[in-house]
């Protein structure tokens, strides 16, 4: 065959493969968190070969000088690298090519590395699109009534309930749940100010019960919407509890006869509840409720122990589904997030090693009212971890699995959990693995300074690569790279957390489909303009705050629940004006 | 059960104990196996650096090969398998490509397209003979013998390419261990690299790298390393002196063996029918404690 054309149509396929390689070279191309480097096995040996320096003078258009050097040549093409990258990328692929770029061209054919380099230029320059303009504000509707639907009782549904019920607002607040509180309930303290969470919770929680325009709708869910701004039509589906609430006392007895153990959703799957029981301690309302998927009578037909012990005589198996409905005049979606589960990120581990646990996990592991009571017991051995790491952006920040967002809370919530180590046992020791330092919200840059400084927090640029367990002591080893210096290391910790990221709830899906409005690629709640109107959504009337629309902190949140708060104070108010006239 | 059997370059030039071993194992499991003439190397690694098209070409002329056969196609070497299916990927990813490949096979009078699997000798044995069948066929346990399993990268790795087992925590090769009596367990360097491939740029981190690996071994007190794979078997066997020698420790003894070599010796094949034989490393120690358990 003809050599020249084959030459033309294999530098037209290395070009393509090469883009292959580099197929999501988008404006987040590498962001240098050292992950390859830390999985490689040859970094761990020689401090001479680093596939996250290779990468960035590929970056930089520098390939030249990866070729005269021998660096290239030391890949031994185990795949730790592709198998790690976070953003899909592959060193190992880029290594490939580069070999095969100093084998073919050398230093003969300089016109080969303008091939190569025009390549990365190219996809390099990708730009992002550029978001819609701003559309019209909604226009107003004939008169309506003044009730509000707020759904979902965390925080964020709690503070925007409480808002518009203090204005005079009559407010319908559902929670799907057996009690209000939401995730800020689980956690043990918040940031930046290490206030108790469920302290400053609790009294917020009590407060919706009792407001005198504020109805609860615990165990709800929405079934239907229709109307428009201004007057929508909604149907709710109210679950039984199977205990009247009205004659439960919340004393517990049932809860202690019942032979039924489930783990519990409050404590992270860490302890079990009973089929009936009180969620949590500050459960609101605190009466019981039964979990008709586990309990022995709605599945098998027998035991009715609760029942015999019920001195209220609250406990009522005959309880039916309840539809309820109600007019109003705007809906506040605040149905916030769940936690990402990082068994599928397998070179972490979770799952497989015991003492891998999630952000929310730790929450409960170090909180009083914890399955410990708040001992950092470890759950392989019960010894109490003194030497604790913080994996960042696990799940987030990902093309590879997970997400490409930020979490936004995870630098803060693991220094606000650092410190909380150091306070429980000061001689402790807590690395925290961070790809950036997001810290931007008030006060926090001087927590982080402070917990670097005064409580010896150590800091440590780098995605770590891998995560392994002594089968004998069970101790932890985490390869890492420390990119500020470029040194591979490891460390042996009892703990791992990993920060797992924020990502939209599954049951969002459903619930755009009754309210007729648009999620984003995610699965978060999409809101009409990002900058100018972030709080509504296409479609008028429904507004969003907190979790649900993108990941936030609790500060945020709750702003943001009195901003759509007072979103909907303004139009019914300018609705009724208008009707006037 | 047939299969063309493709045995590679390294096994047919040295690893003679790997395919001695297979050929007298598998037909006894009811595997019949069907050479391929003419097959040529698979093209990786050696001629990958070089030329990308010259190793898809030797790659899809060997697939060509077993297609004609009519058969599924066992390469026994993780690297082999890794290059046939990257270079069915390409093909079926790039019809160009795979149009240029085939219009030169057929200069040779091969046809290419695509219509074959190819299986890897642990997915082989468990997956399709299985665990159960294999634990049947055992007539002398390897009892109180702790063996550690090495899948080797390229049997694991790439993980979006559909490799044999798990990346971050393989067990097939694990429950292949346990089905012949003996122990194992899940140990943290287990998906560790042999560092073979770098040999070339630099034995001595090979050595470093591999030598690393089998101190962890032996400290968790395992009688023994089992891969599949002829490259990373010739570096922890045939290398272990040397290893040795750049550890600074003689001391780091760790028996070393085909799978297919121990599954025969638990079939109760003798040793010098599996080519036990041309192991280097001190497989003898355990060969005894097999036979004391015998007796």
């Amino acid at each position: 065959m003809a050599g020249e054309s084959m030459d033309k149509r294999e530098v037209d396929f290395i070009i393509l493969l090469l883009k292959r390689a580099l197929s999501v070279l988008t404006p987040e191309f590498c962001e240098q968190c050292g992950k390859c480097t830390a999985a490689c096995p040859i970094s761990q040996q020689n401090e001479n070969f680093n596939p996250r320096l290779i990468m960035a003078l590929v970056q930089l258009g520098r390939v030249d000088e990866l070729l005269k050097s021998d660096t290239v040549w030391m890949c031994s093409s185990c795949m730790k690298c592709k198998d790690s990258c976070p953003e899909e990328l592959s060193p190992y692929d880029t290594i490939l090519l580069l070999k095969k770029l100093a084998v073919r061209a050398g230093y003969d054919y300089p016109e080969k590395y303008s091939k190569f380099a025009d390549a990365v230029r190219e996809v390099q320059h990708r730009l992002v699109e550029a978001k819609e303009a701003l559309e019209e504000l909604m226009q107003a509707g004939p008169s309506e009534p003044k009730a509000v639907l707020v759904v979902g009782g965390g925080i964020a549904g709690i503070q925007a309930a409480l808002d518009l019920g203090d204005r005079g607002f009559k407010v319908h607040l559902i929670e799907k749940s057996p009690s209000i509180g939401g995730v800020m309930a689980q956690l043990d303290k918040t940031f930046p100010t290490m206030d108790c969470s469920i302290c400053i919770l609790a009294p917020k929680m009590m407060e919706c019960f009792r407001h005198p325009n504020i109805v609860l709708h615990t165990l709800s869910e929405v079934k239907e919407v229709t109307g428009s701004a201004g007057a929508f039509q909604v149907k709710i589906l109210e679950k039984p509890r199977y205990v009247d609430a009205s004659k439960c006392t919340g004393c517990g007895a049932c809860t202690e006869k019942c032979p039924v153990k489930v783990p519990s959703e409050f404590q992270a799957g860490l302890e079990a509840r009973k089929a009936v029981y009180i969620p949590l301690p500050q459960a609101v309302p605190r009466v019981a409720s039964i979990d008709s998927e586990h309990c022995l009578y709605f599945q098998k037909g027998v035991c009715r122990v609760c029942e015999r012990f019920c001195q209220a005589g609250a406990i009522d198996y005959e309880q039916q589904e309840r539809e309820v409905r109600i007019d109003v005049s705007s809906i506040i979606v605040a149905t916030g997030f769940t936690q990402y589960n990082p068994q599928e990120i397998g070179e972490y581990g979770y799952k497989r090693f015991k003492d891998v646990i999630t952000g929310l996990e730790f929450e409960r592991l170090i909180c009083a009212s914890g399955p410990t009571g708040g001992k950092l017991e470890r759950l392989s051995d019960k010894r109490v971890a003194h030497r604790i790491a913080f994996i960042e952006c696990v799940g987030s920040r990902s093309q590879r699995v997970g997400f490409p967002y930020c979490s936004s809370v995870c630098c803060m919530y693991a220094t606000k959990n650092g410190v909380l180590i150091k306070e429980h046992h000061p001689e402790s020791e807590v690395i925290i693995f961070y790809n950036d330092l997001k810290v931007f919200g008030k006060g926090f840059q001087s927590f982080i300074d402070r917990a670097r400084d005064e409580w010896g927090i150590k800091y440590v640029r780098c995605r770590p690569g891998e995560i392994r367990e002594n089968p004998l002591t069970k101790d932890l080893m985490i390869w890492y790279e420390d990119t500020d210096k470029g040194e591979v290391g490891k460390v042996e910790v009892d703990l791992v957390v990993l920060c797992s990221t924020m990502i939209p709830r599954p049951e969002n899906k459903k619930l755009a489909g009754v309210l007729g409005v648009e999620l984003d690629e995610f699965g978060f709640f999409k809101v009409r303009d990002p900058i100018l109107n972030s709080l509504e959504t296409d479609v008028p009337g429904i507004y969003v705050c907190g979790s649900c629309h993108s990941p936030r902190d609790i500060p945020e949140s709750v702003a943001e629940a009195s901003a759509a708060a007072a979103k909907v104070a303004t139009n019914i108010q300018t609705r009724a004006i208008g009707g006037e006239e | 059960m047939r299969y063309a059997l493709y045995t590679g370059c390294t096994i047919q030039t040295e690893q003679f104990g790997y395919e001695v071993s297979v050929r007298e194992v598998l037909p006894r499991l009811g595997v019949e196996l069907v050479d391929m003439e003419g097959a040529s190397c698979c093209g990786f690694p050696a001629f990958r650096s070089k030329s990308i098209l010259g190793w898809l070409y030797l790659s899809s002329r060997n697939l060509a090969i077993a297609e004609s056969l009519g058969f599924d196609m066992l390469p026994l070497c993780n690297g082999c398998h890794l290059s046939f299916i990257e270079t069915k990927d390409n093909l079926d990813k790039d019809a160009t490509l795979k149009g240029f490949i085939t219009e030169n096979l057929e200069k040779e009078g091969l046809k290419y397209s695509g219509n074959i699997n190819v299986i890897h000798i642990v997915e082989l044995l468990h997956d399709t003979i299985g665990v159960k069948k294999i634990g049947a066929a055992v007539k002398n346990p390897l009892k109180g013998l702790k063996l550690a399993a090495h899948p080797g990268c390229h049997a694991i790795r790439p993980s979006n390419l559909g490799r044999p087992d798990d990346s971050e925590n393989p067990q097939k090769l694990d429950d292949l261990i346990v089905a012949l009596g003996a122990e194992t367990m899940s140990y943290p360097e287990k998906t560790d690299c042999c560092g073979s491939s770098l040999a070339m740029a630099s034995g001595k981190t090979t050595l470093i790298i591999a030598g690393e690996k089998l101190r962890a071994v032996k400290g968790y007190g395992f009688n023994g390393l089992v891969t599949t794979c002829p490259f990373c078997f010739k570096v922890f066997d045939t290398r272990q002196r040397a290893i040795q020698t750049a550890m600074g420790d003689r001391s780091l003894e760790v028996p070393i063996f085909y799978y297919t070599q121990i599954l025969g010796l638990a079939m109760g094949i003798s040793p010098e029918k599996l080519g036990l034989d041309l192991n280097q490393s001190l497989v003898d120690v355990i060969l005894e404690k097999i036979r004391g358990g015998d007796g």
